[in-house]
């Protein structure tokens, strides 16, 4: 692999690492701002859309577990790399 | 609802108020778990390339912790019911743009699972191609066995489920706006 582009890994995935924590910061802020507010919260939101469709509900729950399950329990092998010629 | 605490205003008041802190508290949790952790993966160098062991992987305990997390979750939730709120044309437009951008992101989340998959089809022999999600998800877990002791991944699953069981499997059978107060 290019070492210019290595030298980057670690900030890259230190990038994606941070963004996600924000997206988590983002909704997690607006939920306490909704709570103090006695405002429908994010989970109230979310959880009556699961009430309303709760069939969605669980077959959204089912992939997370599957999901969960195929990265965690799969005996998968790792490639043999580096593959590069 | 918990008949107990329906019965009991203190009881009720409390739990209200342990959920508020928590949900007070939940943004400085992911500050707590987000920025350290990359910041560890931004200081361990000499990473080549995207592989992975089989020692730390299959483990049925971080199975295990999802699903218990899933039923935490669900229950936690019990101290939320009946709170008070009042729902707007804002809040309503705001609940329906969630829900749009939680299945557009998994939509885009499964395209680039369907593009990674297809370039191992196709067989490509450089190391910089795409990977299907699950290559990058267990390749994350065995380094950060070496940078945390798992920690970070046993956090991420936990919160993960933990939402999840709030979110999708909610602890009332009316909508928060009718629920008993």
């Amino acid at each position: 692999m290019n070492p210019a582009l290595l030298d980057t890994y670690s900030l890259g995935m230190a990038g994606v690492i941070w963004a996600i924590t924000f997206i988590g910061l983002f909704v997690s802020s607006l939920d306490a701002v909704f709570d103090l507010k006695d405002w429908p919260t994010v989970s109230d939101q979310i959880g009556d859309w699961s009430l309303r469709n709760p069939w969605l509900a669980r077959a959204l729950v089912a992939l997370l577990f599957i999901l969960l399950a195929h990265f965690v329990l799969n005996p998968l092998r790792p490639p043999t790399c580096p593959c590069v010629p | 609802m918990n008949p107990s605490i329906k019965a009991n205003p203190s009881v009720k008041r409390t739990a209200k108020a342990v959920y508020r802190v928590f949900h007070v508290l939940s943004p400085l949790l992911v500050l707590a778990v987000g920025i350290p952790a990359g910041f560890l993966v931004f200081l361990t160098k000499g990473h080549e390339f995207c592989t992975y062991k089989t020692e730390a992987l299959p483990d049925i305990w971080l199975f295990a912790l999802g699903a218990v997390a899933f039923f935490a979750g669900h229950y936690f939730g019990i101290l939320g019911t009946g709170q008070a709120n009042k729902i707007t044309p804002a809040s309503q437009k705001f609940g329906r743009l969630a829900i749009v951008t939680a299945f557009l992101v998994t939509s885009l989340i499964l395209v680039f699972e369907a593009l990674g998959t297809a370039e191992i089809a196709v067989g490509t022999t450089t190391p910089s191609q795409l990977e299907p999600i699950t290559y990058y998800v267990r390749c994350a877990i065995t380094r950060d066995v070496d940078i945390s002791g798992l920690v970070f991944t046993r956090l991420l699953i936990g919160l993960t489920f933990y939402v999840a069981g709030n979110w999708f499997w909610p602890n009332r059978t009316l909508p928060a706006a009718e629920a008993p107060r």
